[in-house]
């Protein structure tokens, strides 16, 4: 069996998720490059190439002029990954479609506005189809080993599809709501391990929602906390600001 | 009540206890409650000195020691080898509830049905429990004494009464008896002070609600709710976190999923966790579900409490231990769920 041929590609983001797709055991990128042949990550790599199976995609699309490329990358791939939140659900990206374009451009060039092109951050599954995620900001690494994998056995990338709750369970982590913190964990993706609550924060929600979310017994559950409605929804904004079901009227 | 008749009831003070576990300790692997991370939780401790006096309910039963959360079953070649992985050790689980004590009953006959599971069978082989009894309930979200499963009758080796300054035991096997005589020694018996420790017992747990109203019949209760508003009810409320399954000491469902190495030669089948209560829990390869709405899974696992196992198991698969209630941000308990089914309560 040829060895599939992986190119890495950004957008919107700080590429960051691309460092955590590096940052591997010799012996575990060893066998990862047993795997697969990475043929363009300018990270990492000096090489380009126009010919690959599979693409990884990070960032968010948030300029017009990122669709044809976006497009052309889809068009030679097999098999398109989104690698972390900006590319999966815009995450913290998105928090500027809730202010007006043109005061986005005065307020980053209030010298020359016009060059600053941007439109609406999307996420890239708004604009191609995508074959698989790995969420997370930043993503984790053994996902990301993991999906890989799964995709080049022809597999599922089977990611987890319940809640942050469990992981914290299984380690024994006292819930941070007893601790009088909000953690919005009960409805968002697990796969980081509780990295956040564990460590004495609270979950910020940067791997999305799970597929069948109760949204309205979450914020009524974070209001009894003493959390007044507005600030419930500045919690989901900060990476869930681009899913239509908790904002809707934005652009 | 002649329970004292026949039954020994010896005693060990509570240093002669700790220096018991420290001997267990040069044979065994030991697991206790103690303190991590600001927290108590049943662990493996290095020496006596490190298990917690207070009990406090844990986030985690004890099931985890016998049915862990992820396990390896097996171990695979890409040429074709396979080996079957059956780990256990010899181990001493000591002080678990009465609560955590039927569970375990409940899981001991899960797992030996039909051949048995290996995996399980043979960490509990290798283990002496040894289990303390309550004399009290030991919060206000535990509800034991609905369920009477403050009371112990089999499911662990030795039971220790804590009577203050000193422990009075009994064995529950020969198991338990010839353990006690190797580590605790001989140092009398003392049924006085039995009695009085129940009497206690049967005061404090008295003054409770007691059962719950027809206990013994509720799985022919629970066979006629299929269409009861309360699971629309809880369902409005549930996350589907999955939460009450994590902690519950009698869930035993499980995932099975082969997890080949990276280097694509050799694989292990692990087995993990899983939870009725996640959206694609009943998910089948065709894409459907067979409980899509989370009120199905809700009266699916309060079923699977009170009258599919408990018919079973002629004990609900229930203990009452409260862990589910205190894990539950939504406040859904199945105290109140089966106070309602049987209509001892209203809903507030």
């Amino acid at each position: 069996m040829p060895k599939p041929k992986v190119a890495f590609f950004d957008f919107t983001c700080c590429e960051g998720c691309q460092l955590c797709a590096l940052d591997l055991t010799a012996e575990q990128l060893l066998d990862l490059l047993a795997v697969i042949d990475i043929v363009e990550f300018r990270e990492a790599i000096s090489e380009k190439s126009d010919s690959f199976d599979i693409a990884i995609v990070e960032g968010s699309i948030t300029r017009d002029s990122d669709i044809p490329r976006l497009e052309k990358i889809r068009k030679t791939a097999n098999l398109l990954i989104c690698l972390g939140s900006c590319s999966c659900i815009v995450g913290i990206n998105a928090l500027k479609n809730f202010q007006k374009t043109e005061e986005l451009q005065n307020e980053v060039y209030p010298d020359a506005p016009h060059r600053y092109e941007t439109s609406v951050a999307r996420a890239v599954d708004e604009i191609v189809k995508v074959d698989a995620i790995i969420p997370g900001c930043p993503i984790n690494t053994l996902e990301f080993v993991k999906v890989v994998k799964n995709l080049v056995l022809g597999k599922d990338p089977d990611i987890p599809t319940y809640p942050v709750c469990i992981e914290c369970k299984k380690k024994e982590n006292i819930c941070v709501y007893e601790k009088g913190i909000h953690c919005l964990g009960p409805v968002i993706r697990a796969g980081c391990g509780a990295i956040c609550p564990e460590k004495g924060g609270y979950c910020f929600g940067c791997r999305g929602l799970v597929p069948d979310p109760n949204l309205d017994s979450m914020r009524e559950i974070m209001n009894k906390y003493n959390m007044p409605y507005d600030q419930i929804d500045d919690r989901f904004k900060l990476f869930l600001g681009r899913n239509k079901e908790i904002f809707q009227d934005v652009q | 009540m002649n329970k004292t008749i026949n039954r020994p009831f010896f005693q060990i003070t509570k240093d002669g206890m700790l220096a018991a576990i420290d001997k267990m300790l040069q044979d065994y692997s030991v697991a206790a409650l103690t303190e991590k991370n600001k927290n108590v939780v049943f662990d493996f401790v290095k020496s006596s000195a490190e298990i917690s006096n207070v009990y406090k309910p844990t986030i985690l039963s004890p099931k985890k020691f016998f049915f862990p959360q992820e396990e390896v079953i097996l171990e695979y070649t890409a040429e074709g080898k396979v080996t079957a992985i059956i780990e256990s050790k010899p181990m001493v689980l000591f002080g678990i509830r009465p609560c955590d004590i039927n569970a375990k009953k409940v899981m001991d006959e899960a797992f030996a049905e039909s051949n048995g599971d290996a995996n399980y069978l043979s960490k509990i082989e290798n283990s002496v429990i040894i289990g303390i009894d309550c004399k009290q309930v030991c919060d206000e979200d535990s509800f034991c004494y609905r369920v009477n499963s403050q009371e112990v009758t089999t499911g662990c080796d030795i039971l220790l009464y804590d009577l203050g300054e000193k422990y009075i035991f009994e064995y529950k096997n020969e198991k338990g008896r010839e353990f006690a005589i190797k580590y605790f020694g001989s140092q009398g018996s003392d049924h006085g002070a039995y009695d009085k420790f129940l009497k206690e017992k049967e005061s404090n747990f008295g003054k409770t609600e007691g059962p719950f109203k027809d206990l013994e019949y509720l799985p022919g209760v629970f066979e006629h709710t299929k269409d009861h508003p309360i699971w629309e009810e809880e369902a409005k409320r549930c996350l589907s976190c999955g939460s009450c399954i994590m902690v519950c000491p009698t869930c035993y469902c499980f995932d099975v999923a082969d997890e080949l190495a990276l280097n694509l030669k050799e694989g292990q089948r692990l087995r993990r966790w899983d939870a009725c209560m996640l959206s694609d829990f009943a998910n089948v390869a065709t894409g459907e579900s067979f409980r899509k709405e989370v009120s199905n899974r809700i009266r699916h696992r309060m079923n699977r409490k009170f009258n599919f196992l408990m018919r079973k198991h002629h004990q609900p698969a229930c203990v009452g231990c409260g862990r589910c209630v205190r894990a539950c941000l939504a406040d859904i308990s199945p105290k109140e769920i089966v106070e309602i089914i049987t209509g001892e309560k209203e809903r507030e």
